[in-house]
Order: C-alpha cells, then structure tokens, then sequence
C-alpha cells in the first residue's frame, strides 16, 4: 500500500545521499598527503605570510609541504600539534608564558625574567616533544592604541593617562579579553575605570576605531595598519606587557622524519627584523600583493632561493572564482549534510526514547540543549584533540548543535498527536513497531521535518566556523576576507552560504509534499 | 460472550465502578446507558482491554481475560471509538485497510472484502478515495464502522457512534445501523446516552448510575418497569423529550 511506499523511496533517497557524502569525504581524505611537513597559520595576516615563508624553505629542500592557514586561535594551534595535525607553526614567546605554559599547568610568574627566557621556553616545551627556535627576528607584542585625533584631544600617550577617561570605549579581541596577559589584568595593574568593553573581531577593530564606535583596541606591534591609519600606540610605563619574539615551534619528530626540513625551518631565526615584517604585512593587506607573493618576494631576496617557486594559492592567487566557489561549496556541502544526516539518524530514535519516557526525555532535552549552549570555538577546542583539524571535528560539533531543534520537535510530534488515535491503533491490532511506522510518525512528519528545517539552516550559517580548524567551507573566504579587509571575499562566502540556506528550505519544502501526507495539510496549503 | 465478575476500576481517589457485573450475550445488541460519568465509557474500554479493572475478573467465551491475552481477544474486536477516530493521514479506504495490510492479508481479499463493507454501509469506491478531512460526519462514520468491521470480528464495540451528528443524519443511521446489526448477526456492545436509540437498537440494555447497575433488561422492561427510583427518575426525563 501507498502508506509504506512513500517511506521506502525516503529511504531510498537518505541512502544515496549518504553514499555521496562519503565519497565526498574520501575524496577530501586522499588530498591530505602521507609524509609532508604541515605548517599551520593563525587567521591573522602576519602568522600566514609567516607560514608561507616556511612553506617555501621547506619545499625548496624537495620536500612535501602542506600548510593549514588561518586557523581558529592559539589553543586550536598548540592542540594540533600535540596530537600531529601540524607539524610547526609560528608562535610568540609570550603568548607561550602567558596561554600555553598555564594551559600545561606551569605558572609563569612574571617577576621572574629567567622564566621568560628563549631557554626556559626550549626546556618547558621540550617535555611536551616540542622545539623552541630561535627568535626570527622581531618582536610583536601587545599595545593599547587609539587614533591620533583622540590622543591629541585627549592628551592621551601612556596607558596610565587612561585612567582620567573612563568614558571611553574599549574594543578588544577575544582572545586578549580571556588571556592572562589581556584586559582583566592590564586593567587591574593600571587601576583603569572604563567600564564599556567591547568584543570585537581584531580585524575589524581598526575599522571601529576610525568610525569612532570604538576609542581604544588592542593593537599588535607589528600590524601595519597602525602606520597606515597613523594610530597611537600607548606606552606600556608600567610594563605590563611581556616581549611577544616570534619564534618556530616544531614538533621533535620532525628531526628524525626529515632532518633537513628542520634545517630548512631554523633558517627563519634571526631573519625577519620589525621593519621586515611591518612591510611585508603592508604589502598583503594595502598593496596587492598576496601572501604567497610577498612570502616570494622575501624568501628571493632574504635567502637567495624562489626565482623557480610554483607554489600558488588555492582560495586566493587563483583567480579562478568558480574553482574556488566550487570547492568551498563542496567543503560545506560535506560538513552540513554528513553532520545533518547524523543528527537526523540519531535524534528521531533519540525523540521518540523520550516521548515514551518522561524521565528520560526530560534528561535527553537537557543534555542536547546543554550542547547547544556550548559557545562554538569552546566546542571546537575540545573536538581537537579528539579529532583533530579539519572537517571532521567541525562535522561533531555541527552534529552536536543540530540535535536540540530535532529531537525537541520529534518529542513535540509525538505527544501532539490525540490519545484516541493510538487507542484505535491498539484495539485494531497494530503492534509496537507497526503503531510507530504507520501511525505515530507520519503524524508528527510535519513537526519532525519542521525541526530538521530549523536545525538544517541553523547548520549551514554555523559551518561557517569550520574554517578556524581547516574545514574549509564558506567560513574560508570570509575569514580571509576580515583578514585583508576585502570586501567582495567576504560575500563569496556570505552569500552562497545564504543561497544553501534558501536551497535547503526548497529542498525541504519538496520533502514535505512527497512524505507528509495531503490529509495532513491545511485547506489552504492544498493545490 | 462477555462476563464481568465483580469488576471494579478507580483512577486515584476517584472510584469509575464500584464493583460490577453484567454479562453480553452472544448474538445480540447490548446498550449502556447513562448520564455522564456512570461509567459507561469505563465499561466499553474495559472489553477493549485498553482500561484494565482493578479487581474482579473478565470472561469471554467463558475463557479468564488475563494480561497477555488481550493480544488474542482485540483480533476478534471491531471498536469504533467516539467520534470516529480515523487516522488523518490516511485515506478513507488506508483506514479501512490497515488493520487486514498489518496481518497479511492479500491485496484481492483485502479489495474484495472493502467491496462488501462498502455495499453494506452504502460508500462508494469513490468517496472512500478520499482523506477523512473531506468526509461529512455521516460518511466519517461509516468508514470508521468499515475499518471496525474490515476482520469480520465477533463483537463489535461503539462508543456514543452517533454522538456528533446532526439530528437527521443521526435518525437516518439510526435505521441503517439497525439493519447492519440485524444482517450481521455479530454480538454488539454500543455506549449512548440516548434511551430512545439504545431502546431503538438494542435487544438488551444496561442502565448505569455514578459507577453501579443501576437495571438490565430488555427495552420494554426498562421503559415500562424502571426498578428504582432513580431508574424511573431517568425514564420520565426520556421520555418528556420523546413525547
């Protein structure tokens, strides 16, 4: 009978979606080579022309290299490479005193100075099979700074004469508000009043202050914005901030996997002064160079090596918008439908255990939406050393957000549905399972789907957040896009990730007239 | 074909039957009556076995009712529950089948046994075509008395069957049910609080007061000689309104 058949062809539908999705996958998989050196980036400009520049000396020594840039923050980095996803990344000293070594249960105490040492550092991490190079030359630490207009007007140049303007707005990155060496503790050690904080992405934090919505940020040393904007940085005269040297931090493996990769890496110490660095992130982020033309440009001239580099660009020197619309497209399609299928394989069980169960059902809600509260670089921080980088971490935290509005409405269905109908159901013979199949689930079709609709957009704009654990995925051009203050990038991500969106809610709206029943529908929705 | 023993049921403090008797004899039409909450409804869902009694005992064909039995008992059940109770999602002719499709029947019985019911309850093939939301309230019940009787059972059970219907209709099914019931020949146990339909259907009546019989007897005792005096009390407001 037609009651079964409608059934038969989802199934038949979810399978070969599925099937899809893991060649999809595999796919992806096999891109990922064997034996290369992997060199990761943090989503800021300077960490990824750093990572180009190791990329090329490393591939000039014949080497396989693959870099994994623009990653998500400190701690998604450290956690990658102490469980091997990447193999080096550039670092600073104090974020290692400040972030990493508490994050290991090692309290820097900052009196200390030969706790700060290049030495220290080496010891510490040498326990946890990691190797500290020697500086690379420059030192990028944190400063407070505002517009000249404002410091002019308010006779602003140490940090301390902040404390007479408590009126003034404070936008900082989220990182510098969690750290140990961030907001809460310069505050306090400055006896600063201002009270109007503000989280804002750093990138963006440039333009907050030239629109006057934010008076002081957070400001790296060695961005080149500062210049560019003629921003004032404030003097630390109490300070409070450690020195930030950019040094290499390299799994120990890597010696004996490929010494003269390593060889390769040590070339960077001692080779990029302030002034370098200033100039090479002026020359990505206002001149057009991108990261790998400028890494280019500095490896021919520093090292004498590159004239031959064939090295280009997946998502940025090729200017192949399609190419790449099309592989962020595929990246996303495979994080969204795999976590979606899960979480849809799972929640409806998950639903109807707890419909039958007060108890149960009442635990079951409370976990997912205790998941579902979880803030999403906090999920992702987890799923690393777990899962690692890439898209399967990303796919177990979009899985974990999509269950709430699943197995909520999957509950919701079932008990909507009148006493009296499963009352006939029993007295007509119907088993469990038969009662389940042909009654009680096509009566809460419209809700489930409901949920999955919900829980399917709510998907997509949060896969979004693949791209800070090398996901890939819309996320990438758009992160790339704050990056470098492009525009038309970030709509290459914004935009088909609102076109999926759309698709998804016609798919869904095609699924409902196949599987939900016309007796079903309102009058109206009848045609 | 039913007997109940002594069979009470409360839900919490509130007792529905204290405890009862009454026997349903094979063959025959078998009216409970009452004013709201008598417990009539209680009675009906007890010989479902979608109520279970508290004490006393459940027989049928003289066999104890006991818990897992009741599996057995429902496939020779046909219950049209108040109000219909057709499944929305389904066709009127998917309600029908339902119950035959779950025990295998084959798809020539199955549409050979729709057939008979059809000319039986006077549907066409076509109305039967359609989902219950486009059903009137007559045809609604049809169908639902299609599905009850769709496995031949031995005992058909109503509940108020023509409760929501509008007086003409009501009067109009009344005859058909009498002449289904007649044809038949099926035991049937039917709940109203109409004394003029169960006298007009029923070969034996059950009057129930506040969870106790209150008298059984044919229609004509019940009429001509209520036993009590609430049992006269609820004959003469019967009969002000037929009269």
């Amino acid at each position: 009978m037609s009651v079964v058949s409608n059934y038969d062809s989802l199934r038949i539908h979810l399978y070969s979606l599925t099937l899809v999705v893991v060649c999809l996958m595999i796919q992806g998989e096999l891109l990922a080579a064997g034996d290369a050196i992997v060199v990761g980036s943090k989503k800021f400009n300077e960490s990824v022309i750093l990572g180009e520049i190791a990329v090329i000396l490393v591939e000039d020594t014949g080497t396989a290299v693959i870099h994994r840039r623009q990653l998500g923050g400190t701690q998604i980095l450290w956690q990658a490479m102490q469980r091997g996803d990447i193999d080096c990344y550039v670092e600073y000293t104090g974020t290692i005193t400040e972030e990493i070594l508490p994050s290991l249960g090692i309290n820097v105490q900052s009196e200390k100075n030969e706790m700060k040492s290049i030495g220290y550092l080496k010891e510490q991490l040498a326990i946890h099979d990691v190797i500290v190079s020697n500086p690379l030359g420059f030192n990028n630490t944190y400063a407070l700074g505002m517009t000249q207009a404002n410091a002019q007007k308010l006779e602003v140049n140490k940090i301390s004469h902040l404390r007479a303007h408590a009126q003034l707005r404070v936008g900082i990155s989220e990182e510098f508000r969690n750290r140990r060496d961030g907001w809460d503790q310069l505050a306090s050690r400055y006896q600063l009043p201002q009270m109007r904080i503000q989280t804002i992405d750093h990138d963006l934090a440039y333009q907050g202050l030239q629109s006057d919505f934010i008076q002081i940020t957070d400001l790296y040393t060695t961005d080149p914005e500062i210049r560019e904007h003629g921003l004032v940085t404030l003097e630390d005269d109490l300070k409070f901030f450690p020195d930030y040297e950019a040094v290499l931090l390299i799994r120990s493996d890597v010696q004996d996997r490929n010494p003269l990769a390593l060889a390769a890496l040590h070339r960077m110490e001692k080779s990029i002064s302030q002034e370098q660095m200033i100039a090479l992130s002026a020359s990505v982020k206002f001149g057009n160079l991108t990261e790998i033309q400028a890494a280019k440009a500095f490896v021919n001239r520093a090292f004498n090596i590159g004239e031959d580099i064939t090295r280009t660009d997946s998502l940025q020197t090729r200017n192949v918008f399609w190419a790449r619309l099309l592989q962020t497209t595929q990246e996303h399609l495979v994080m969204v439908s795999i976590s979606m299928l899960m979480a849809i394989l799972i929640s409806i069980p998950l639903g109807i255990v707890g419909q039958s169960n007060l108890r149960l059902g009442t635990t079951i809600v409370g976990v997912v939406s205790v998941l579902q509260t979880m803030p999403s670089l906090a999920l992702l921080v987890l799923m690393i050393p777990l899962f690692g980088l890439g898209a399967l971490p990303a796919i177990v935290a979009l899985f974990f957000y999509s269950l709430l509005p699943i197995v909520r409405n999957t509950l919701v269905g079932l008990k909507q549905i009148d006493s009296r109908l499963l009352e006939s159901a029993d007295v007509l013979g119907l088993n469990r399972f038969q009662r389940l199949r042909l009654i009680e689930l096509p009566l809460a079709m419209p809700s489930i789907l409901a949920g999955i609709k919900t829980a399917t957009v709510i998907n997509i704009g949060t896969a979004t957040i693949g791209a800070l654990i090398g996901a890939g995925g819309y996320g990438s051009p758009i992160l790339t896009g704050i990056r470098l203050n492009n525009f038309s990038l970030v709509l290459q991500g914004a935009i088909p990730a609102a076109l999926m969106a759309l698709l998804a809610q016609a798919f869904f709206v095609a699924v409902e007239r196949r599987i939900i029943s016309p007796g079903l529908l309102d009058v109206r929705e009848e045609r | 074909m039913y007997r109940l023993e002594q069979v009470s049921k409360s839900y919490g403090a509130t007792t529905v039957l204290h405890p009862i008797s009454i026997q349903i004899q094979s063959g025959h039409t078998t009216a409970l009556i009452g004013p709201s909450g008598c417990g009539k409804t209680t009675v009906l869902r007890l010989l479902t076995g979608l109520v279970l009694p508290d004490e006393g005992v459940i027989y049928f064909d003289d066999h104890e009712i006991g818990k897992s039995d009741w599996e057995l008992v429902r496939q020779k059940i046909g219950y049209v529950i108040q109000g219909g109770g057709l499944f929305p999602h389904l066709t009127a002719m998917e309600n029908i089948a339902l119950a035959a499709n779950c025990t295998g029947w084959t798809q020539n019985k199955i549409a050979t046994r729709i057939d008979e019911l059809c000319q039986l309850v006077r549907m066409s093939s076509e109305q039967i075509m359609k989902y219950p939301k486009h059903l009137s309230g007559g045809q609604s019940q049809r169908v639902s008395l299609m599905r009850a009787l769709m496995l031949d059972p031995r005992v058909l059970l109503l509940d108020e069957p023509l409760g929501a219907l509008d007086p003409l209709i009501r009067f109009e099914l009344q005859d058909e049910l009498r002449e289904i019931f007649r044809s038949l020949g099926t035991t049937v146990v039917m709940v109203t609080h109409d004394l003029s339909e169960a006298a007009y259907l029923a070969d034996q009546i059950v009057l129930l007061n506040a969870g106790h019989v209150e008298q059984v007897g044919s229609p004509n005792e019940i009429l001509q000689r209520p036993q009590s005096a609430w049992a006269q009390k609820f004959v003469r407001s019967i009969r002000k309104v037929v009269n």
